[in-house]
């Protein structure tokens, strides 16, 4: 028997489907990840500037510890630790029926797998995307603290209305960089059972053994996604 | 002897580690005046004016404006204060991202608490004021080194300050653009506003200002009105120093 392609064994019937039940959780655990990565870059620059040397140390330590330990490792243990650590009401309502929360595929957006996966990876890319920050913000002439001080301003009205944006542009392309890295990261989060387009091919491989297809068809969409992404975020930058 | 003073030096000394830059100062300054400090290089004529609002910490001493001690204050006292003392900084330092008119709102709107709307019907006044109403909308990119000084001069007087300090605000100018803006300063001289101007600009000294002060190595060698200035300097440094500025051969800067 020879190796030959066949790709309705990943494009029809039920394989289609999981397919695109994968896309939906894909962008969703993206968009809220995503979120939560911007939250934290912001809240930990602000804590790598501030006044009491515990603080900034304590931030730096978190930095290096994220930074140089596996996601897959972090994702481990915000769901199989993290998760046991809540307390019990929590976990019962975490686990419960929320039919609002429900995406394509029967994937809760409460459920363990998705929270942990969302706070992993955004936490994750947090920590790397408050790096990118703070390079710029290095950048940012020292003038601007200045003239700032010499207004009046305090110390969060300067970081967010005069720092963080120049910050923000100077850093502009590694930090869209990261987010796409955010996106392609989502496809660890199947290793703790999350249903998004990886987890779906290996489905698809499991059940008819059309693995080339299955993982072409989902390779073709983190593509698509990571195209659609790249021109969302430069939309109206020069490259 | 009347009113007190709008500044008052007491005994002020400023050190950057083993370098010390003021020497004990001890000075007030009239409100309403008009005060041009010169001096040659690193003579800590930045670092004096610079300690008004506590861009700098005085080492020792300390120094009161209408009463309240800059040096002294806690966070708040110090906002509030700093909003009564419009800054000028020698490279302007506007908020790049920003336009002309939301640089001078910006602390209207986050530090005074005003609408959007109080905010820019201020901020088109002062812009006016200056001469620039018409560029309102221009990113500091977008404007010449002069235009942009006056915007920032526009930013200082938003918050109606009674007191407006510069640091050399024409030495990063093109020669061409120096004239605008000491216009627009000699014309807030007509205002009642105290002005404490740090500059090289003599003609302008000569001028406008009621009183001159002339530093070297940290202290205070003149304390002149600009006539017993410029004619009779006591000081050999001073002399020496108006021979070098006033010399045809001197350049703009230095």
């Amino acid at each position: 028997m020879g190796f030959a392609i066949d790709w309705s064994g990943a494009l029809t019937g039920q394989p289609r489907i999981w397919l695109l039940c994968g896309l939906a959780v894909t962008l969703a655990i993206t968009l809220v990840a995503g979120a939560i990565a911007t939250v934290l870059a912001v809240i930990l620059t602000a804590l790598r500037l501030s006044p009491v040397a515990p603080v900034r140390g304590a931030t730096r330590a978190l930095v290096s510890l994220v930074r140089n330990t596996p996601l897959l490792i972090q994702l481990m243990v915000w769901y199989f630790v993290g998760f046991g650590l809540l307390p019990m009401g929590v976990k019962a309502w975490m686990t419960g029926d929320h039919p609002w929360a429900v995406l394509p595929g029967n994937v809760s957006v409460c459920a363990p797998e998705f929270a942990a996966s969302a706070w992993g990876v955004g936490l994750f890319i947090g920590v790397f995307l408050s790096e990118e920050l703070r390079a710029g913000l290095n950048a940012v002439a020292p003038g601007q603290r200045e003239a700032a001080a010499s207004q009046g301003l305090g110390a969060w009205d300067t970081l967010t209305a005069i720092l963080l944006p120049q910050a923000l542009r100077n850093a502009y392309q590694p930090v869209v960089g990261q987010y796409l890295n955010l996106m392609k990261l989502t496809s660890i989060t199947c290793s703790i059972g999350l249903a998004e387009i990886t987890y779906q091919a290996r489905h698809i491989e499991s059940f008819n053994s059309h693995a080339f297809e299955a993982f072409a068809a989902g390779t073709l969409l983190y593509l698509a996604l990571g195209l659609v992404l790249e021109r969302i975020l430069t939309t109206g930058r020069q490259a | 002897m009347a009113t007190p003073p709008v500044i008052e030096f007491r005994d002020v000394h400023k050190s950057f580690g083993a370098l010390e830059v003021i020497r004990g100062i001890t000075l007030g300054i009239d409100r309403g005046s008009v005060v041009v400090v010169c001096g040659p290089s690193g003579s800590g004529k930045s670092t004096l004016i610079r300690m008004v609002n506590r861009l700098e910490t005085p080492t020792r001493g300390e120094i009161l404006v209408d009463g309240v001690s800059s040096t002294h204050a806690g966070a708040e006292a110090l906002r509030r204060l700093r909003t009564g003392v419009g800054f000028v900084f020698q490279q302007f330092n506007l908020y790049p991202h920003m336009s002309a008119r939301q640089n001078v709102t910006l602390a209207l709107r986050k530090v005074l608490g005003q609408t959007q709307a109080e905010a820019d019907a201020v901020a088109d006044e002062v812009l006016d004021q200056v001469g620039l109403a018409d560029k309102a909308s221009s990113l500091p990119g977008q404007l010449s080194g002069g235009q942009q000084q006056r915007v920032a001069i526009a930013r200082a007087l938003a918050t109606r300050p009674d007191l407006l300090l510069f640091d050399e605000p024409t030495s990063a100018l093109d020669p061409e653009m120096i004239g605008e803006v000491l216009s627009v300063i000699r014309q807030l001289s007509h205002h009642g506003i105290t002005l404490v101007v740090v500059t090289h600009e003599m003609g302008f000294a000569r001028t406008v200002a009621d009183r001159i002060l002339f530093l070297d190595q940290g202290r205070i060698e003149e304390d002149a009105p600009p006539e017993a200035f410029f004619e009779a300097a006591r000081s050999p440094r001073a002399r020496q120093f108006l021979s070098q500025i006033l010399s045809p051969l001197h350049t703009a800067g230095d």
